[in-house]
């Protein structure tokens, strides 16, 4: 546990948690600036107590899909340099306002992930990390569709939530042919069912493969 | 990089310095693909550093997605959604408390009468406990509570004849909103298909029916309609596809047109009579 860290573990209140630096959100427990990223609350958060690398590190620049209320998006730019944040309903874009209120590197934007073309001139290429949290149909449609703006060396933390994909069809099969539709562009590096808070979801790491 | 490319870019075709016009054409404008913005913004000279252009680009899109977000938010149907749930919040309270009221006049009186007469009762009493002045403040409570409702259920009448004027024709003021509030706008109304709006309100029996515990529900909140509610109970089901036909016709031609076509509600009279005259006997 080194104080430079980006992201540490710290022991508050005789708990220990995941934890970063930035002034507090949500009511959060903090200890000298430090808050702590709850992982039943947050997909992302839940993927790094599993100890597995989504390429979230100091000074990285991030594509945020889904923002919602800007609870992870929060924390993601406690570490990273710039968020741009997509979030395409106008009410969990009132509390994310908030958020970037207090963070000047979270780059609000009222859009569509489904369409990349409505903010391609706004975002920059080359970002070095693309995260996916949209409850939506066609979640690997959005994450191919968004690749443009990820550098040949970054990477996709994308959370494929089966139930937003089809409520009839059993999970596993989603996941499947999920993870089939992704590899066309994409080489998985890691997949990781969340299953104690964050039920039928699928987290997956992935690095883009180079344009054919 | 060519300059086809930067004519794109959210900074370029902006009054210099002014957040408002940046702010527009991020809101508005688009490009198929992503470039190096930061560092096309210092080359064109928009900015000389690249901490100045996020301070810019942060500055203008905040207002942005402000912008955006209130334009969604603030419209008329989502303000009557608004009025109609606080109507509805109004009357559960009212009843809850006038049921509190009863009880404790019924306890401090020991008498069985109804509300005004025990407020009389107790008011004419020469000797007035401590607890009198906290029984008639309730009291008035309830009054202002009603007071309340009535001018929203007034306010909400005069409104649903712009927001739609067929809707309303055919369904009265109160059904109609309730309708929007419950699809979350006039929009989402106007595009959900009638067998839909036909069970709107009766989500926990629909749900029920899809996991095959019981009968699929007939109707919805247009139960209280007068032509579902008066009509036999054997022919409901019958009644409640009609309206829920010509109510989800109305609802679109209210949203893409906005003006009251009279003839959509002879239509449904004339299919209303239809169905009673078959009578419930059958």
């Amino acid at each position: 546990m080194t104080l430079f860290a980006d992201y540490q573990y710290l022991n508050i209140r005789g708990k220990t948690h995941l934890v970063t630096k930035g002034p507090p959100v949500y009511g959060e427990s903090t200890k000298n600036g430090w808050r702590a990223w709850d992982p039943s609350r947050s997909k992302l958060g839940s993927v790094i107590t599993q100890d597995i690398d989504v390429g979230l590190s100091k000074n990285v620049k991030v594509l945020y899909l889904g923002a919602a209320n800007g609870t992870t998006v929060s924390h993601v730019a406690d570490v990273a340099s710039i968020v741009y944040a997509v979030e395409f309903s106008p009410q969990p874009m009132r509390d994310l306002l908030n958020v970037a209120r207090s963070r000047t590197n979270i780059i609000p934007l009222l859009k569509d992930a489904r369409r990349p073309e409505t903010y391609s001139h706004v975002v920059e290429s080359n970002l070095d990390l693309l995260i996916q949290d949209v409850a939506t149909r066609g979640q690997v449609k959005i994450a191919l569709e968004n690749k443009r703006f990820l550098s040949p060396t970054g990477k996709l933390f994308l959370v494929i939530k089966a139930r937003s994909e089809n409520v009839v069809t059993h999970p596993d099969l989603i996941f499947k042919s999920s993870i089939e539709d992704l590899s066309q562009e994409y080489a998985i590096l890691k997949t990781k069912k969340l299953t104690s808070h964050h039920k039928d979801h699928l987290a997956i790491v992935a690095e883009p493969l180079p344009y054919k | 990089m060519g300059h086809e490319c930067i004519e794109n870019a959210w900074f370029c075709q902006t009054i210099p310095e002014n957040t408002l016009s940046e702010s527009l054409e991020i809101e508005e404008g688009s490009c198929i693909s992503p470039h190096p913005w930061p560092s096309m913004a210092i080359e064109c000279g928009y900015v000389s550093t690249t901490e100045e252009y996020y301070s810019r680009l942060y500055d203008s899109a905040f207002q942005a997605a402000q912008k955006s977000a209130s334009d969604l938010t603030q419209t008329p149907d989502r303000q009557i959604s608004h009025a109609i749930r606080t109507m509805d919040d109004y009357s559960r309270i009212e009843n809850e408390l006038t049921v509190r009221l009863s009880e404790w006049l019924g306890d401090y009186t020991g008498l069985s009468l109804d509300i005004p007469n025990s407020l009389e009762t107790i008011s004419i009493q020469s000797h007035h406990s401590r607890f009198h002045a906290h029984i008639f403040s309730l009291h008035n409570q309830l009054n202002s509570l009603s007071i309340e409702r009535e001018k929203l259920a007034l306010f909400i009448e005069s409104e649903m004849s712009h927001i739609a004027p067929n809707l309303t024709q055919m369904a009265g003021p109160l059904l109609a909103a309730r309708l929007i509030s419950i699809a979350g706008s006039l929009e989402k109304l106007a595009k959900k298909p009638s067998g839909t709006l036909q069970v709107l309100g009766a989500e926990n029996a629909l749900f029920a029916h899809l996991r095959g515990r019981a009968t699929s529900p007939k109707h919805g909140v247009i139960y209280t309609h007068e032509y579902i509610s008066k009509t036999h109970p054997r022919l409901r089901g019958n009644a409640a596809r009609a309206l829920s036909g010509k109510l989800s016709i109305a609802a679109r031609v209210d949203y893409y047109s906005g003006t009251l076509n009279p003839e959509l509600h002879s239509d449904l009279l004339k299919k209303m009579d239809q169905i009673r005259s078959r009578g419930g006997n059958k």
